[in-house]
């Protein structure tokens, strides 16, 4: 009996385990199942993801290439078309030669304002690039005032333009070859641009690395810096090269050799103190109820300054009003007071009066309103000093008046004090009825002033300024005064948030 | 092994949200697709005198770029450090060695951050004060004085930053020429 309980008992458990032994294994095959399931589930998401990405990272990469290359072949165009310029002996062709190197310029410019490069900071390379189209710019504008062949000066300065443009067109064919053998892309390039700016950038402990580097550089004679990678390696070359060349000497927007200091400033230096009381006479008693009046800076910009924060008492965080005031001739350069304005009440000729008056009060008299724009419930007016007859555009004053309650929140002298000073005005040759006469027959004339104005170079023409229409359209178009010469147009756009000049 | 079935439900259920979910894109940085432009219903002001500076005009559009670019560098910055960096887009606008449009600055690779990381298409409410500022930078507000750089001391990853000439700070920024 007992055997046979046994047996039957060890029968039972032997059934039992062989019970659990088959459970398991169901259990075990049917997580393997899940797993593998799942396994290939995401190695197909993962696929998915891994194409996609592959094929953006492609399209931008191609977008780079092009980029490239494109600028490749302006640097060319660029140097074809000088290298024409150069034996062109009469105004026409140089005058169209010099234009087409404006136009690759700024076509090159713009291509090179695409690549990865910002952290490799070409300035000098941009601004290689983008004087050389300036310089031939105003040199086809001479060209057109003063028909001729090139002067002397002139040939010098455009071959040795030539010169380094021909340089950069052979560095950048290296570069193309490089990056035709596919051995390194765009993509990785910008990756490894920004771990080389991040090199050793903790700023709080810019010290430390700055040591390690200099350990470095002191074993291996060299720092981390030459370890650029091709490509980005070639243009810190073209960069460094380019920064030898003494920079050209011209007449032009981005011409080195105009430098403007302010000259309205008078002479004098101020304290902080003297700023202080300076702002609060400026800003006056109402808008000084409850605040607080510190210098919470200085400027070291073109017109050097105290910066003035007004800030109230019970919220000593927040800043009303800033504003700078000079540290030469202690003028206040420029002023802005941020507060919600609620509502229109005013309307924005009440502002431009408001806007003159306010100048008025602070004895700068003279001034005549140019433009009125409004936005925000704000009207910017912008006012210019007149000297006789003459109204001085580059003097211009800003003003900004809320149009809630006509208070001004906003201002800015800082063309008033770089240009304004007393100018030697010359009478003008031309009259207005002869000024007249150069103008366009198909547009009719509706106003006259004389002006003073500003071409991009800075310097001041005298002119007669027309106002005109054309099939609807206004026009500004102003005819120096001196040799009656049409010296710009600018297209009026009215909107009913004011008038706007292109 | 009562429960063997349905924690294996479980992780298969697992697998798949974690599956879907990373094929959706959560913990990866999602392409953020561009909301609609706000409109703009007026153009912005350049005088007769702003010739003087040689600009190439800002175009209409500029506002609502700058607005953005400025929304997502320095919003939560003082008023005047929000068009502080208006006023360095314009300014680099003007400078030799930057592309010579509004667009060409702001969507330069790698110059803003902003841009970057997409944040530039978050849709903007046009009260908002970074409209505002470019408003004032485009009328000519320029309280850096004609600065090229700007960053911020505290997060600055680049180095040569440094180097920069600092001509005035405003709430978290350096501005440079």
């Amino acid at each position: 009996m007992n055997n046979e309980n046994t047996e039957r008992t060890t029968s039972k458990l032997q059934e039992n385990v062989a019970d659990d032994v088959r459970r398991s294994r169901s259990v075990f095959r049917f997580f393997t199942g899940v797993l593998a399931l799942s396994t290939a589930l995401l190695g197909f998401l993962y696929f998915q993801q891994y194409e996609q990405n592959r094929a953006y990272q492609m399209k931008t990469e191609n977008q780079y290439q092009r980029a490239f290359l494109d600028m490749s072949g302006h640097i060319e165009n660029m140097e074809l078309e000088m290298s024409k310029v150069l034996v062109s002996n009469s105004a026409n062709t140089g005058i169209s030669g010099l234009s087409d190197v404006t136009r690759e310029a700024s076509h090159a410019a713009g291509d090179l304002g695409q690549l990865p490069l910002v952290n490799l900071l070409l300035s000098r390379t941009n601004q290689f690039i983008n004087q050389a189209g300036d310089y031939c710019y105003n040199l086809s504008q001479k060209k057109v005032n003063d028909p001729g062949s090139l002067t002397p000066t002139e040939l010098k300065q455009l071959s040795e333009l030539q010169r380094q443009t021909l340089f950069l067109r052979d560095e950048l064919r290296k570069m193309g070859e490089q990056l035709n053998s596919r051995t390194i892309t765009w993509i990785d390039l910008e990756r490894n641009a920004r771990k080389q700016e991040q090199t050793g950038s903790q700023s709080q402990t810019a010290w430390l690395p700055g040591l390690w580097n200099k350990v470095i550089t002191a074993l291996a004679g060299q720092g981390p810096e030459s370890q650029a990678p091709p490509i980005l390696a070639n243009f810190q070359f073209v960069e460094t090269e380019l920064q030898k060349f003494s920079s050209l000497e011209y007449d032009g927007k981005f011409s080195e050799t105009i430098k403007v200091s302010p000259r309205g400033l008078g002479t004098g230096q101020i304290t902080q103190e003297q700023a202080l009381q300076i702002a609060q006479s400026f800003l006056g008693k109402d808008n000084l109820e409850g605040h607080t009046l510190k210098v919470a800076g200085e400027g070291k910009a073109a017109i050097p300054a105290f910066a003035v924060s007004v800030v109230p008492n019970d919220a000593p965080e927040k800043t009303v009003i800033n504003l700078d005031i000079s540290k030469t001739g202690g003028h206040v350069v420029w002023m802005l007071k941020d507060r919600p304005v609620d509502g229109i009440k005013v309307s924005r000729d009440e502002c431009a009066a408001a806007a003159k008056a306010y100048l008025d009060r602070r004895g700068m008299r003279n001034f005549e309103v140019v433009t009125a724009e409004e936005y925000q419930n704000m009207a910017v007016i912008i006012l210019v000093p007149k000297q006789g007859d003459l109204s001085l555009y580059p003097d211009k004053i800003k003003v900004r008046v809320a149009m809630d309650d006509r208070e001004v929140v906003g201002y800015d002298a800082t063309a008033y004090l770089t240009f304004h000073h007393n100018r030697q005005l010359a009478k003008p040759k031309i009259t207005r009825e002869e000024a007249q006469k150069k103008l366009s027959p198909y547009v009719q004339v509706t106003g006259t002033k004389q002006v003073l104005l500003a071409k991009d170079n800075y310097q001041e023409v005298e002119c007669w300024e027309f106002s005109c229409i054309r099939a609807g359209q206004d026009y500004l178009i102003y005819i120096n005064n001196q040799n009656g010469r049409e010296e710009k147009i600018f297209s009026v756009i009215n909107t009913p948030a004011g008038r706007f000049i292109f | 092994m009562r429960y063997g079935r349905l924690i294996a439900v479980l992780l298969l259920c697992l697998g798949v949200c974690l599956g879907g979910g990373w094929y959706l894109g959560v913990g990866t940085p999602k392409a953020v697709v561009p909301g609609p432009l706000g409109s703009v219903g007026e153009k912005f002001a350049l005088e007769t005198a702003e010739a003087t500076d040689g600009t190439g005009y800002p175009k209409q559009g500029d506002l609502q770029t700058m607005a953005r670019a400025i929304h997502g560098e320095a919003r939560g910055e003082p008023y005047e450090g929000q068009v502080a960096v208006g006023a360095v887009i314009l300014n680099r606008v003007r400078h030799a060695s930057f592309p010579n449009s509004v667009h060409g600055v702001i969507f330069q690779p790698g110059a803003f951050t902003a841009v970057s990381d997409g944040q530039i298409w978050t849709p903007l409410a046009t009260d908002a004060p970074a409209f505002k500022a470019a408003r004032d930078a485009l009328a000519g507000w320029d309280p850096t004085g004609g600065c090229i750089y700007y960053w911020n001391p505290a997060t600055a990853t680049s180095k040569w930053i440094w180097s920069r000439p600092v001509v005035k700070s405003i709430g978290k920024h350096y501005f440079a020429k």
